[in-house]
Formats: C-alpha cells, sequence, structure tokens
C-alpha cells in the first residue's frame, strides 16, 4: 500500500490554479520531493494531505485513510512542519516539544527529539534565541512529537545558510534511516538531487516531470558536460572529431564539449591527449541537473 | 484533563515570563487606584446631591423643583419616596426633601407649609453644609413666593440605617471593572491574534488537539490571574485606604469571573474581525478606551449631563462596574443585580457566537 495517494487533486482560488489535477503515489519509506518554483502550487498541495485544506475536487488517502472523511486519525500519524511557524517566545526548546506532545495521544521522549534535533545544548534556552537553522530543526522535531510513520516538511533549508541546510539533511537522512516517509518541498534543485529518492516537478498547479533523480535527467537531459584545459590547445575541429562529441567551445586550451556519452567521451579526450604528447588536466564533467531538466521542460529557470 | 492541564500550566508560564504584560496585569491597576484614592479620596464630593419627592404635584412643588435644578451646585434627583429613601440608605444622595400633598394650597392660601428633610448624617463633612444650605435655599424660596421665609417650615428628619460610603468605595469596584475590561479586551485574545499570525494555530490544527481544548487551558489561565487581581485590588485598597466593603465574596467572585469571560469573548470577537495582531489591538483601544471614560467607573454617571450618562447606560462596562459595585459596598445578592449580569451574560454569549463564526485560522 503506497503511504499516500493522490488523484486529480484541485484547489483553484478564483482564476488562480493554484493545484490543477495533480496524481501522484508516494511509496512507504521513501523521501519524496516536491520541487517547483514558488507559486507552483507545493506548498497547496501539502497543505490539502496535511489535512489544512480543502481541496476543491480530488481525493487523497494517506495509509489508506480519506484525508477528508478521518481527518482527526491521519492527524495523529502524520508529522507536519510548517513553512512559517514561530513558536512560543516565552518558553524554552524543551518546553515547546513537552507542550506540543499534549497534542497528540502517543508521544515520542523529548530528550530524544531534543537530541535529534543537534539541540542539546539549547535545550533549556529560549525559544527567540535560536539562529534560523535551530529553529528550523525544532519545528522539525516538533514534527516528530508523535512518532508519526509520514512526515512532512514544507521548505524545510528555505532562508537557512549552507552549513545549517546540510545539519538539516542529516537530520533527513535520519529519518530515512527511521524507516519513515517523508515528503519534502523544495526550490532547491541540489536539495532534491541529494535527499530525495523520487521528485515530482510542479509547475503552475501541474506535475511536469516525475521519477528518480537519475531517471528524470536521463529522460529529458540526454547531454553532459565535460571541460577540461590541456597542456597546448589542438584544433577544435579534432576535440569535435571525438567519440560523441556533440559541441564544442575551445579557447586558449580550454575546452567545453557536449556529449550524450560523457564516459566515452572521456576516454577519447584522454587518449587524445596521450597520442599528441600533451596533458590534459583540470577535466571536470557537469552532470546535467534538475534545473536542466526544469529549464528543457518549461524553458524558464526554477529559481530567478 | 492531562491536556487541558499542560496547556494551563504552560500558559501560567508564559504569563508569569511575559515580564511587561504582568506589569500591566497586575501593577498598573494598583498604581491607578492609589493615585485615584490620593488625589480624589480626601476631596469628597464636590457637589451635592439632593433628591425630592414631589407627592404634591401643584404649581408650586413644580416651582421648587425647578429652582432646585437650576442651582449648578446641586445635583437635584427627582423621584418616588420610596426611591429616594433607598438612594440616601445607599450613599447616593447626600440629602433628600420630601413635598407633601396639599403643600401648594397651603402656601397659595397663606396658610404655612411643611416640607420634610431628610439629611444623610454618614456623611460628617457634608452633612451639616446639606443641612444648612437646603434650609437656605427653602427659606429663599419661600421668601420669594411670599414675602416672608416663614410660610415653609421645614422639619428634619434623621436618615436612617445610611452606609458609610467614601469615593474609594465607589471607585475601587470601577478599577476592578476597568481591569477585567482590559483583561478581556487586550490579553489572551491578542495572544491568540499573534497566533494565528505566527501560524501556531495552523500548527494545532493539523495535530489532533481540538482548538476548544487549546483555548480552554488559555481561558482558566486568565481567570486565574484575575482572580489574583481582584484579590489583589482589594488587599490594597482595604489596606490603604480602608476600604469597606460588605460583599458576599462567592457573589463577587462569580460576578468578577462573569465579567472577565465576557470581556474576553468580546476581545476574542476583536480578534476574529481584525486581520493581525496589530489591528486588533488597536481596534481593543478604540474599544476600551471610550468605555473607560464614559461608563462610570471613575465616577459616578449620575454626576454628569444626562446625555452623558444615557451613553454611560449602552456601555456594558457601566453594568459591570455598576454590579460590583452593588454587590461590594450594598451588599446586593446576585438578583438584586439582574439587569447587570443580563448584559453581561448577553453581551458575552453574542460576542462568542459571533467570535466563533468570524474565526480564522490564518
Amino acid at each position: 500500500m503506497p503511504s499516500i495517494s493522490i488523484r486529480d487533486l484541485r484547489k483553484y482560488y478564483g482564476d488562480i490554479k493554484a493545484v490543477d489535477g495533480i496524481t501522484l503515489e508516494v511509496e512507504e519509506k521513501e523521501i519524496f520531493g516536491i520541487l517547483g518554483p514558488n507559486g507552483a502550487g507545493k506548498t497547496t498541495t501539502l497543505e490539502m494531505v496535511e489535512t489544512l485544506r480543502e481541496p476543491d475536487s480530488g481525493e487523497i488517502e494517506v495509509m489508506g485513510l480519506d484525508v477528508r472523511r478521518n481527518a482527526r486519525a491521519v492527524k495523529e500519524i502524520i508529522g507536519v512542519q510548517l513553512q512559517t511557524t514561530v513558536f512560543f517566545d516565552e518558553l524554552t526548546v524543551r518546553e515547546t516539544i513537552d507542550l506540543f506532545s499534549a497534542f497528540y495521544p502517543r508521544t515520542m521522549p523529548v530528550d530524544e527529539l531534543v537530541g535529534m534535533a543537534e539541540l542539546n545544548e539549547k535545550a533549556d534556552s529560549r525559544v527567540n534565541e535560536l539562529s534560523g537553522g535551530q529553529h528550523k530543526r525544532l519545528s522539525i522535531a516538533l514534527a516528530l512529537v508523535n512518532d508519526p510513520g509520514i512526515v512532512f516538511l514544507d521548505e524545510p533549508t528555505t532562508g537557512l545558510d549552507p552549513q545549517a541546510r546540510r545539519r538539516i539533511w542529516e537530520m533527513v537522512e535520519h529519518l530515512r534511516s527511521q524507516d519513515k516517509t517523508v515528503v519534502l518541498t523544495t526550490h532547491y534543485i541540489e536539495e532534491a538531487e541529494y535527499l530525495c529518492d523520487r521528485v515530482a516537478i510542479m509547475d503552475h498547479g501541474h506535475i511536469i516531470a516525475l521519477g528518480t533523480p537519475d531517471e528524470l535527467i536521463n529522460e529529458h537531459v540526454s547531454e553532459s558536460i565535460i571541460t577540461f584545459r590541456l597542456s597546448q590547445p589542438v584544433g577544435e575541429e579534432i576535440v569535435r572529431g571525438l567519440h560523441g562529441v556533440t559541441d564544442v567551445q575551445g579557447e586558449d586550451g580550454e575546452y567545453r564539449v557536449t556529449t550524450p556519452v560523457p564516459q566515452e567521451t572521456l576516454i577519447g579526450i584522454v587518449a587524445m591527449a596521450h597520442e599528441r604528447g600533451v596533458e590534459a588536466d583540470d577535466i571536470n564533467m557537469k552532470r546535467a541537473t534538475l534545473e536542466d531538466v526544469f529549464l528543457k521542460i518549461t524553458g524558464r529557470r526554477i529559481r530567478e | 484533563m492531562r491536556k487541558f492541564l499542560k496547556i494551563f500550566a504552560y500558559d501560567f508560564k508564559i504569563t508569569i515570563r511575559q515580564r511587561e504584560a504582568m506589569f500591566w496585569l497586575l501593577i498598573f491597576p494598583v498604581l491607578i487606584m492609589i493615585i485615584l484614592g490620593f488625589v480624589f479620596g480626601s476631596a469628597g464630593d464636590v457637589k451635592l446631591k439632593v433628591g425630592i419627592v414631589d407627592l404634591d404635584g401643584s404649581p408650586v412643588s413644580r416651582a421648587i423643583v425647578e429652582a432646585f435644578e437650576g442651582i449648578d451646585a446641586i445635583v437635584t434627583e427627582v423621584g418616588s419616596e420610596d426611591e429616594e429613601r433607598a438612594a440616601i440608605r445607599d450613599g447616593d444622595r447626600n440629602g433628600i426633601i420630601i413635598i407633601s400633598e396639599g403643600f401648594g394650597e397651603q402656601v397659595t392660601s397663606g396658610l404655612q407649609g411643611e416640607l420634610t428633610i431628610i439629611i444623610n448624617r454618614s456623611e460628617i463633612t457634608t452633612a451639616q453644609i446639606t443641612s444648612s444650605t437646603l434650609r437656605g435655599i427653602i427659606d429663599e424660596i419661600g421668601q420669594r413666593m411670599s414675602g416672608a421665609p416663614e410660610i415653609i417650615e421645614v422639619n428634619e428628619e434623621e436618615a436612617q440605617d445610611v452606609k458609610d460610603f467614601e469615593y474609594i468605595d465607589f471607585m475601587v469596584p470601577g478599577i476592578i471593572a476597568i481591569t477585567l475590561m482590559f483583561g478581556g479586551l487586550m490579553g489572551y485574545n491578542l495572544e491568540i491574534a499573534s497566533y494565528r499570525e505566527k501560524g501556531i494555530l495552523r500548527r494545532i490544527k493539523v495535530s489532533p488537539l481540538s482548538l476548544p481544548t487549546f483555548l480552554a487551558g488559555g481561558i482558566f489561565n486568565v481567570l486565574v490571574f484575575t482572580l489574583v487581581q481582584t484579590v489583589l485590588l482589594l488587599l490594597v485598597g482595604t489596606l490603604v485606604f480602608n476600604l469597606s466593603i460588605n460583599a458576599n465574596y462567592l457573589y463577587l467572585a462569580v460576578l468578577v469571573l462573569i465579567g472577565a469571560l465576557s470581556f474576553l469573548a468580546l476581545g476574542f470577537l476583536i480578534a476574529s474581525l481584525t486581520k493581525n495582531m496589530r489591528s486588533a489591538s488597536l481596534a481593543a483601544n478604540a474599544v476600551s478606551m471610550p468605555m473607560m471614560f464614559l461608563s462610570g467607573v471613575f465616577f459616578s454617571v449620575d454626576w454628569v449631563p444626562a446625555p452623558l450618562k444615557i451613553i454611560a447606560q449602552c456601555l456594558p462596562l457601566y453594568y459591570l462596574g455598576d454590579g460590583l459595585r452593588e454587590v461590594m459596598t450594598n451588599s446586593a445578592g446576585l438578583l438584586d443585580i439582574w439587569l447587570d449580569l443580563v448584559v453581561l451574560v448577553g453581551m458575552g454569549l453574542i460576542a462568542f457566537i459571533a467570535s466563533v463564526r468570524f474565526f480564522r485560522w490564518e
């Protein structure tokens, strides 16, 4: 049984089709990402699954439970981190977790959650003294107070610096090790590629692509880019003649080639350099990213 | 129950830790009371308040009533004998004049007419002034009517069972009423508005906890603090100003809780109707400030012009102040203040229903 199954979900706000007919399934124990630009409908989708918003039409089942008919039962088995929640300024981290525990019938030990969020040193600090990253980690810990099977994280790293983001990723990885199903939204490509088993790319209320990051890249962007430098320049036509190369840009011995078969082209480059007695270094293979997938499908970038 | 208690315990902690709010909640009303008590406590009533019972209804008696009404230094009330006698017992009159039936006829036929005056002797400072002022005015009226002051004979009667009533006795119930109002309009309701703004309400919505349970913890916390606040005011009033309380404390507690809940409901309505905490706070100010000054909680509405009195009686705070005053100083029971209770409970229910209707999670 899939953890979540959504069929033909719609939510319109007047003329704005925030979510316009979405169908997808989230498997048990997978980390599922919804990637898309701001306003794509990611949060609206998530909030309908979380019982926070009424869909206009469509069906949502969480662990086989219809979200609209069994809202309370669903609320007990999901954990939710909302995009913008500020907590009680006057309470400490430990107290905040303890208070939220009172909202659920089944709960986790407070200390365990404090540890999971790496907030041991801050456990007795007021919530308003936390940094942005610590605050986000607290809000994820609060999504876990009821030891849920399914965890929803709405843009868990937005606005954080790379280091703070890294620590959130570690927390999500930890959830994976605990066999939880995680659904997260993001507009960071690296985040979706690094964390997610599968990704749904959303734009204008539609899912425009769905699959593992590799599948999506292979399916939509067939070519990779290799850059390298030669100790002595060779003619562009020689590089162009290498196996698989479809495009070459070269200047002062630095080359940028496009190829659908990067491995074979790479071997070709090394062999060519060897034959000519020049040295090839700074060889970089830039893999296509989900950004390229989005660009390919929509003609736009995710973040503009 | 476990949830409720935990939520209450944390609301209590939050309240205690809000230093600034604690000041406004607990200390500020006491300061106001002390300031007002010292400034006005000894000044006494500036104007004499006189009740006239016109049993005669003749042109002559009406002329006397009008003459009194024309005197600036005296606030004149006209009422039935029962009303006025009750008023002087409650300490609401410095004196009353009873014009007996046939008085006008006697005077116009040249006979000596008889008036009865009753002086409130419990207010020692003013009793003598009241007596001599009333006699002087009546003599003056007699002089003008017939050229001889002897035409009106004044019989003086001692007022019975008059309560010792001072400004502080009047003011403390008013301060309590105001405190309850501010507590309801600018306390927990604004907190909820901020929870809405911060997304805490949405976070609660995605949990199995019901909002009523969450609110119940907070409201219980408000009521606990309200009672503490009331006791504190009564203590300071008693210790510093010799406040005399003739109250059934159970009735007083019931009235305080009803008043607190009623204004809290109004506060929730304000929070439900406004967009964010800031506008809720402004709206609460706009509602509470005029009420504070117009509801007759610092001064008796009997001392102000009639239009202001009518305005005061349209404001819910008036009824809370009135009820508290009756219970605290006149030993009134809950039945005696039924009108006050009906107004408060009615407002509370209407505001509650409306705020549920207009409630928003975000």
